[in-house]
């Protein structure tokens, strides 16, 4: 095994440099840290949520790590304060808890063993990934390792590759099991021998993330030396055709949903030639074994009976590769420093790898080593060896780090595992179940592709907010259309230990011998599961259970305060929307019955909804009119006739018991505002409103509006283009200029067509906002 | 009006239309054109608007189906041949749109029927094939002051033009008077390529919807000339003529009459062509 | 003399009048034609005596009927 996998570009010492200043300028004050953002993040540098804390993600093409790499990461953690260091599901090595300033100095290190975080994150081309039992795998074509490397090797110098419309992610398997998620890529290929001769299927378009989607096949073949091309070209095109005006839909994956198949193909074709023209080489990998495997099985765990350790058989004769368990993917930079030392001496690879589950592995062991190396893994902290249920699962980094995340993603895994460990399910149960959480529904713990997915949202119960997980089941990744899992309930975050065990419970019954779980609900279906799912569903009152209203992790009551900017907070929408939707539903009541009381109960949720977005999260309803007065009619959000309603919420909040009586149509007026403002409401959090406290008292260019914008709403779920647009249009006809309409639309193509086609005859689309259910609202500013 | 939801399917490709939109398809329903003729011009013309929605035509034809038709109508089918040419139009029309009222006449346009049936309508769109009934369309129109599309084709070429009484050029501007009864087409003249009819038709219809819509530009004071060998349009302007009988300063025509027909060839010597049985 | 017929270059002969001119056009029936000349309709009647000058834009433009040329019952078609 060489030392060096892949050559790193000539110029990143410079480019370390540049970035060097850059923190400079930033920590002096002179850079702002928006425009910071955009220099560290394709950097691979990211903000944690505690103020002053980054992490660096350093990008290890193909999961591949040798000895010296592996100490010189450990080094670093040890010497700029990350004591922890974390496998990412990409076989990234996460280095947590560092200052800035630290951060182009760990860059250096990194570049001296040939590591670098360029790419870690951004609109970059990310860690190009390969299953890890590649090159040991019985059910493996031939080695895609090295391809990894080659095709790192070549789009990383590129200034193409740090500037594309967004993330590029590209993956390679051994095989059609496609242990690597070649399927779910924005580029994948998976190894297939034709003719003795190396080749690939190839992938392209998949992703996962708030809208999942498999890739298609867009070659049945290709022979192995055309994967740089490929790579290339398709870069090429997503950097042409990838939207970059509407983050939420400039994955490559879109591109293909508007493009199609025939078209895309075809312009993939006409830019490989190109490519072959400028003089592309033929991808130099050689490829001296070619297998075929027909009816291999993937490798098998076995257990040695000697050591207790578990261990995979390779398909070379007398080799054996050593699985460490990382609990959630993380390990002290000690034990990785170890972990380093024994594979230099246990590996005849001389490395060892990550893997997408947030583990490590060492290959090519000697089967007769085996007890040597388990003695040596019991001098590490971490007891990666034993077989424990949090092996099954797979959790982002949650809202323990990131600032997007909702809900403790590791800290629920930790409960669940507790609780699966305490029971009397059978280990060999357990090692057949995968779960997969993520903190939010951005699937960066792949919730998508594992029998058991579940991402974090919050609920709101009797004006309190829970944190929950929403479940999604049935998964297949090693079919040539990758299925992805689908939305089976939703449970509060503290049910959940109960409902896996439920889960596990149901499925030891009835497992046939060596069934995967996924397999198993293939057998049962969907709403057997349902059923299961349902019964956790219902929250307790805060009296009778006030746990349920804090996450895993926590000892504060659950809330959604102190959010700011950052990337976009896909939970915050929903709650908003719920907050909104039952202001409505109260509204209607209180109009039949006219009361104060129930027009407060309409009044406060609308007040209330917008709230989390200025970082206030309150029961207190006196706290939370105060709070809308200030963040909204204060600032001219809300334009300041509504102060009248306010005070009349205050008054009958003192005592005044006929205070909001009639006051129906203020009501519903004040939260057709605030139902336009969130209209409004980007991924940053912020309005598109002006937010001037002048606005609307005094203007001098601007005619005064005599009474707020009326929003009427269209519901076009489910209306296919270019009938929803016909729709609107007929809408937009029976009303006034300068009136809103919130129309409903689906995604994908009603979402893309529509508002550009309102633009293009000169209305205003005020914003698009995604409901994370399958549907977008966009609000329409009729101006002709 | 509120557009059913069926409508709004029907029509959306027009409403999609910037120019159109659900005001616009209104505007076409409630439409009144009237196709005088059922034959060569007015098959494509009667079908594209019942297509459009154009919420009443007139269809004015005292004919039947004939064999010879069927190379050009399209609005007739074999099955057809002997029907009456203005019930198998308005069975295909309807057959389209069944939103759309057809008022059929089963007659021929005279000078005594003319005024009193243009009135009923919008927008008229000549579709005759003879002069007589072109000049009395161009003369009723005058009289009954409204606009009409006049088009006429001969073996490879077609013409068109729009006409508003009073304010743009008129038919009898360009040819002011029938051509005499000695100068008529020999049989190989009157031979034409059948599909020229669906051209010129579908222009006399794309002008009658323009109209109803109020959008783009009429086909006025210019004759649209169409050769479909050289596959060219061109436009040829034409002014209006101040000394044209029916619009020009000092008018000859104060009424309508039925014009001499021309005679064409001499029935009992000429044996270019097999005269039908009966009718 | 250059002039434009139907849109296109010709070059005539001085002294042509627009009788003539249909003729050299070969136009078979000089009664089935209307004449333009700049633009302006030029009297049937004066078809002979009208000359045409150097630069002039004559437009011929045909009686047209509908397909059958006239009626069918007792005519050719």
């Amino acid at each position: 095994m060489t030392t060096e996998f892949y050559k790193l570009p000539a110029d990143l010492a410079q480019d370390i440099d540049t970035y060097g200043s850059e923190v400079g300028r930033f920590s002096s004050g002179e850079m702002p840290p928006g425009v910071f953002k955009a220099k560290r993040v394709p950097r691979g540098v990211y903000e944690q949520r505690q103020d002053g804390a980054y992490m660096v993600r350093v990008r290890v093409a193909g999961g591949t790590l040798t000895p010296e790499q592996g100490e010189t990461l450990a080094d670093i953690g040890s010497a700029f304060g990350s004591h922890q260091l974390h496998i990412t599901t990409r076989q990234d090595v996460q280095i947590h808890d560092v200052k800035i300033e630290h951060t182009p100095e760990i860059m250096r290190r990194l570049l001296s063993v040939g590591l670098t975080s360029k790419g870690g994150g951004g609109n970059t081309v990310r860690n190009v990934a390969a299953c890890p039992y590649a090159g040991i795998c019985p059910a493996e074509e031939f080695d895609v390792t090295p391809f990894a490397h080659a095709v790192t090797e070549f789009l990383i110098p590129l200034v193409g590759s740090s500037n594309l419309p967004r993330k590029y992610k590209i993956s390679f398997s051994g095989c059609g099991l496609d242990c690597a998620l070649a399927r779910v890529n924005d580029l994948g290929f998976i190894a297939k021998a034709k003719d003795g001769k190396p080749g690939f299927l190839v992938y392209a378009g998949g992703g996962l993330g708030a809208h999942s989607r498999p890739g298609d096949l867009i070659e049945e073949w290709v022979p192995a030396t055309d994967v740089v091309r490929i790579a290339e070209a398709i870069r090429r095109l997503f950097d042409q055709l990838g939207d970059r005006k509407n983050r939420q839909r400039a994955r490559l994956r879109f591109v293909f949903e508007r493009m199609g198949m025939p078209a895309f193909r075809n312009a993939l074709h006409g830019v490989i030639r190109e490519l072959e023209t400028e003089g592309i080489q033929d991808c130099a990998v050689s490829v001296p074994d070619i297998r075929s495997p027909a009816g291999a099985s993937l490798i098998r765990r076995e257990t040695d009976s000697a050591s207790g350790v578990r261990f995979l058989e390779q398909r070379q004769a007398g080799h054996v590769a050593l699985p460490l368990h990382l609990p959630l993917g993380f390990i002290s930079a000690e034990d990785f420093r170890k972990i380093s030392r024994i594979s230099r001496e246990f590996s005849q690879e001389n490395g060892f790898r990550t893997t997408r589950s947030q583990n490590l592995i060492i290959r090519f062991v000697a089967k007769d080593d085996l007890a040597a190396l388990a003695s040596k893994l019991k001098g590490l902290k971490c007891d990666v060896v034993k077989p424990a249920a949090l092996e099954s699962f797979v959790a982002c980094a949650g809202a323990a780090t990131c600032r997007l995340g909702l809900c403790l993603a590791r800290d629920a895994a930790r409960a669940c595992a507790e609780a699966l460990d305490r029971s009397s399910i059978t280990p060999a149960v357990l090692a057949s179940l995968d779960v997969n959480i993520s903190g939010c529904p951005n699937a960066c713990g792949q919730h998508h592709v594992a029998s058991i997915g579940l991402f974090g949202a919050a609920q709101r119960t009797a004006g309190r907010l829970v944190p929950s997980y929403r479940v999604l089941l049935g998964a297949r990744c090693d079919t040539p259309t990758a299925r992805l899992a689908e939305l089976a309930g939703s449970v509060p975050a503290r049910a959940l230990p109960q409902l896996l065990l439920d889960l596990a419970q149901d499925f030891e019954k009835d497992r046939l011998a060596g069934e995967w779980f996924s397999s198993y609900f293939e057998r049962c279906g969907m709403e057997h599961f349902k059923a299961i799912i349902e019964r956790h569903a219902t929250v307790p009152s805060y009296d009778e259970r006030p746990a349920f209203y804090r996450d895993w992790g926590s000892d504060d009551d659950f809330s959604l305060a102190g959010r700011g900017g950052g990337e976009c907070g896909a939970g915050v929408f929903e709650v908003i929307a719920d907050d909104i939707a039952g202001a409505k539903r109260a509204l209607h009541s209180a109009q039949s019955s006219s009361e104060s009381a129930d027009m407060f109960e309409a009044l406060l949720p609308a007040a209330r909804a917008l709230l989390i977005t200025r970082g206030v999260d309150s029961q207190n309803a006196t706290d939370i009119i105060q709070a809308f007065e200030k963040h909204f009619i204060d600032t001219g959000l809300v334009p300041s006739e509504f102060r009248g309603l306010i005070s009349r919420a205050r008054g009958y909040l003192e005592g005044w018991r006929e205070a909001l009586e009639g006051q129906a149509d203020d009501i519903g007026r004040l939260l057709a505002e605030v139902e336009a403002l969130f209209g409004t409401l980007d991924a940053n959090l912020n309005f598109h409103r002006a937010e001037s406290a002048a606005s609307n008292e005094t203007s001098a260019s601007a005619p005064v509006r005599e009474k707020p914008a009326a929003v009427a709403e269209l519901d076009l779920r489910g209306v296919t283009c270019p009938m929803n647009f016909v729709k609107v249009k007929l809408k937009l006809e029976s009303m006034e200029t300068d009136d809103l309409l919130a129309v409903v639309l689906d995604d994908g193509e009603p979402v893309q067509n529509v508002p550009a086609s309102l633009r293009s005859e000169g209305q205003e689309v005020v914003d698009t906002v995604d409901l994370n259910n399958g549907h977008w609202r966009i609000t329409v500013r009729k101006k002709k | 009006m509120q557009l059913t939801e069926e409508q709004i399917e029907r029509y959306s490709r027009h409403i999609l239309l910037p120019e159109v939109g659900g005001k616009g398809q209104e505007k076409l329903l409630a439409g009144r054109v009237l196709i005088v003729g059922a034959g060569g011009l007015g098959s494509p013309a009667g079908l594209y608007l019942a297509a459009a929605g154009v919420g009443k035509i007139g269809i004015v034809d005292s004919d039947v189906v004939d064999l010879t038709n069927l190379q050009r109508q399209i609005m007739h089918e074999t099955a057809d041949l002997g029907v009456p040419k203005v019930n198998s139009a308005m069975t295909r029309m309807r057959a389209i749109n069944p939103d759309i009222e057809v008022r059929v006449y089963p007659k021929k346009l005279m000078a005594d029927n003319a005024v009193d049936i243009i009135s009923d309508y919008d927008f008229v769109i000549d579709g005759t094939d003879n002069f007589p009934a072109k000049f009395l369309v161009a003369d009723a129109c005058h009289f009954a002051d409204k606009p009409y599309s006049h088009a006429g084709i001969l073996r490879f070429t077609g013409q068109a033009i729009t006409v508003i009484p009073r304010k743009t050029t008129c038919y009898r501007c360009i040819f002011n008077a029938p051509p005499p009864p000695g100068a008529v087409p020999s049989c190989s003249q009157a031979g034409v390529l059948g599909v020229l009819a669906g051209v010129m038709g579908c222009i006399q219809a794309t002008e009658a919807a323009k109209y109803l819509l109020g959008i783009g530009e009429l086909l006025t004071d210019r004759l649209l000339v169409y050769d479909a060998l050289s596959m060219g349009f061109r436009t040829v302007n034409v002014a209006r003529n101040r000394k044209c009988p029916l619009c020009g300063d000092s008018p000859t025509i104060s009424r309508l009459q039925d014009e001499e027909r021309p005679i064409a060839c001499d029935p009992e010597t000429c044996d270019c062509y097999q005269n039908e049985p009966g009718n | 003399m250059n002039i434009t017929v139907n849109g296109e270059s010709a070059d005539i002969a001085e002294q042509v009048s627009i009788s003539d001119l249909l003729t050299i056009r070969n136009v078979k029936m000089p009664d089935m034609v209307s004449v333009e000349r700049n633009g302006e309709m030029v009297d049937r009647s004066a078809f002979g005596e009208t000359f045409l000058a150097g630069g002039d834009k004559i437009e011929f433009l045909y009686f047209m009927g509908g397909g059958n040329g006239s009626e069918r019952t007792t005519r050719c078609n």
